[in-house]
């Protein structure tokens, strides 16, 4: 925190009041880089505490750095400051923290996936033993079709260190036992969450600045191969619904119809299923024939249709490729 | 297309509010010569068919490097065919196009006269400049603030604006009246300032440049127009900027408040009639009882610049 503090101005005030005592903490931060041992001294500390609903910390900055007043007199930094927090902080806020910039409210918009009766989304509870357990929620299952918000969002503690992440890191091209293709348009209405929660910060996977997530860490690997796991069934369904655009089924339902008639749900309130659940449909037999497109001169394809007695192009096409494929392809 | 070029719908000569916003305009760029000699600035604007405002720069200030940006390719021909003078270059394009392949090492007045309300297209080409005009260029930009049809209007402007629509303004009722055009000059100033700061990032101070701004009309010759504008400069012309005594002009606004140009609507022989009793002290010196006292009182803060229109057989 006091790196944060630093490098937004050069005083800062702590003021912390619990139940059980407070203190007052004033940093005037010239002169703190002065003192050879680099200490913090609390102006007061009172064993005294304060009535519950007084409780709280307050942190103010003062003196702030010439960049840093001049950005908050810019209304687009204001803008991209409040989306940034509703972004990092949209869990914590959906469990009730309440933040606001300039006296101005943060809206968020809540983790949700689609639900029906048909359609349902994955969900898996898994608790990593130890002294402090770390608790791991995943959900895979379906959003809105935008090729920027597809992905994973990883929470630790709940504070965003990963938004729509489409990299190996999250499994995407992953090959471990299941294959996970890279990130396509036609998995843009894929939506993956993953929060770990943990009394101890220290066992999250996140990186020191906690604005990322440490790939290495035993904790997130373990997550991992359940995420991959959790992430299989909605590709494979993706994969249909793409396929069925190709190939739309006369005497069924369309699967597209179908997604846009489920619901968005807020994440804490979906159905609990482990897997993805999506009606099956019988597999669609690709088409076994080809179209082939080219440009040729227009000389040359007079020529060759006057040559063949043809009216249309498309009969010298058929025609000349008939001629090609009987010389050199077929074996009598 | 959506409609016809407004050079095809409206005579720009004949709108007197803009008329004499454009006097006005060229009475402060005037003013700039401790900034710079005023022959050496380039100027680059919205030509369009009729160029009043090439017209008027050249002959009032001499100004001979002029660009021109005509974005209907389709008329090219006419656009070259009426221009007034030989110094001024037709660059065909989208403004933010032109703008970007123009040479920057050239000090320069530019006038980005649109006619349409602020979107970010619009906002990227006064960044355009922002970010590459030298010290001592001025940046005008005149757009439509008209607030629109009643309802959807804060909707509107944020699809227009995005992220970049001023923080904290959630009431439709502020985009009323001249609202929506002071929401344009706070985006407008917020965005200069923005291409600023990136443009400063990692200078030393004394290479740094500032913004400030001196023309923030307001007119109304059919819709609600505004025209925010300022100069581009650096710490070693800081005092000169200071010694132009544009605060001196009783047009020239540096904040929020706007300048409202009001033209009376006023016959010939009224507009004699008053000038014979100009200059004088306050409108109230003046004798015309016959005239609404408003009509009287604008016409004295304007009459230098009021534009006189005849029927000519020329």
């Amino acid at each position: 925190m006091k790196r944060g503090l630093f490098k937004l101005g050069n005083y800062f005030e702590v003021r912390s009041d619990t139940t059980s005592d407070r203190f007052v903490l004033k940093v005037d931060v010239q002169q703190w880089r002065a003192d050879p041992d680099w200490h913090f001294r609390f102006d007061s500390i009172d064993r005294q505490g304060v009535e519950s609903d007084e409780a709280g910390t307050m942190i103010e900055v003062r003196e702030l750095h010439p960049s840093v007043s001049r950005d908050f007199e810019r209304q687009q930094f204001l803008n991209d400051l409040t989306e940034r927090i509703a972004a990092v902080h949209q869990d914590s806020m959906d469990r009730g923290l309440v933040l606001s910039v300039n006296g101005v409210p943060i809206n968020i918009d809540p983790a949700q996936l689609l639900e029906s009766d048909e359609l349902k989304a994955a969900c898996e509870e898994i608790v990593l033993d130890g002294t402090s357990p770390v608790d791991i929620k995943l959900y895979t299952g379906l959003g809105t079709s935008s090729p920027t918000a597809a992905g994973w969002y990883v929470f630790c503690n709940g504070r965003a260190v990963l938004e729509a992440d489409q990299t190996i890191v999250t499994g995407w091209g992953a090959d471990e036992g299941e294959t996970i293709p890279r990130m396509h348009n036609q998995f843009a209405r894929f939506r993956g969450y993953a929060f770990f929660t943990c009394d101890d910060a220290g066992r999250l996977p996140w990186t020191t600045t906690k604005t990322g997530v440490d790939a290495n860490s035993d904790v997130f690997r373990q997550a991992r191969s359940r995420m991959v796991k959790l992430m299989r069934p909605v590709i494979d369904f993706l994969n249909q619904l793409d396929r069925e655009k190709d190939a739309p089924p006369a005497d069924m339902e369309l699967l597209e119809d179908m997604v846009n008639a489920a619901q968005p749900k807020r994440i804490g309130e979906l159905a609990t299923i482990s897997r993805f659940t999506a009606p099956p449909r019988p597999k669609v037999r690709l088409p076994d024939t080809q179209s082939i497109q080219f440009r040729v001169e227009k000389e040359r394809a007079d020529k060759a249709k006057k040559v063949l007695k043809v009216s249309t192009l498309g009969e010298v096409g058929r025609r000349t490729f008939d001629y090609f494929y009987k010389l050199e392809c077929e074996e009598t | 297309m959506a409609s016809s070029p407004s050079f095809e719908r409206i005579n720009y000569g004949l709108r007197p509010a803009k008329h004499i916003e454009r006097k006005m305009m060229v009475e402060a760029f005037r003013r700039l010569e401790p900034v710079a000699s005023l022959k050496s600035y380039r100027y680059v604007g919205f030509g369009s068919p009729y160029f009043p405002d090439f017209s008027l720069i050249h002959r009032s200030l001499g100004i001979s490097t002029m660009v021109s940006i005509e974005r209907e390719l389709s008329s090219e021909r006419r656009m070259c065919f009426n221009r007034p003078f030989k110094c001024i270059s037709i660059e065909m394009g989208e403004a933010g196009e032109v703008l970007s392949r123009l040479e920057w090492n050239h000090r320069s007045i530019v006038w980005l006269d649109y006619d349409k309300p602020l979107d970010i297209p619009k906002i990227a080409d006064v960044k355009a400049v922002a970010s590459s005009a030298p010290s001592g260029s001025l940046i005008i930009v005149s757009v439509n603030g008209d607030p629109g049809q009643l309802s959807g209007r804060l909707e509107r402007q944020r699809n227009a604006l995005g992220s970049m629509f001023p923080f904290g303004v959630v009431d439709d009722d502020a985009l009323g009246g001249w609202g929506t055009a002071l929401l344009f000059r706070r985006v407008l100033d917020d965005q200069i300032r923005l291409a600023l700061d990136d443009r400063n990032a990692g200078l030393a101070s004394a290479l740094q440049l500032h913004y400030k701004q001196f023309f923030n009309f307001h007119y109304q010759d059919g819709v609600r127009m505004l025209t925010v504008g300022g100069i581009l400069f650096d710490e070693s012309a800081r005092s000169h900027v200071g010694a132009c005594g544009l605060d001196d002009l009783g047009f020239t606004r540096d904040s929020e408040e706007a300048y409202l140009i009001k033209a009376p609507n006023l016959t010939l022989r009224e507009v004699r009639h008053l000038d014979r009793q100009l200059p004088c002290g306050s409108p109230g010196d003046i004798s015309a009882d016959f005239l609404p006292e408003g009509d009287v009182a604008s016409y004295f803060e304007t009459y230098r610049y009021y534009p006189h229109f005849a029927d000519v057989d020329a």
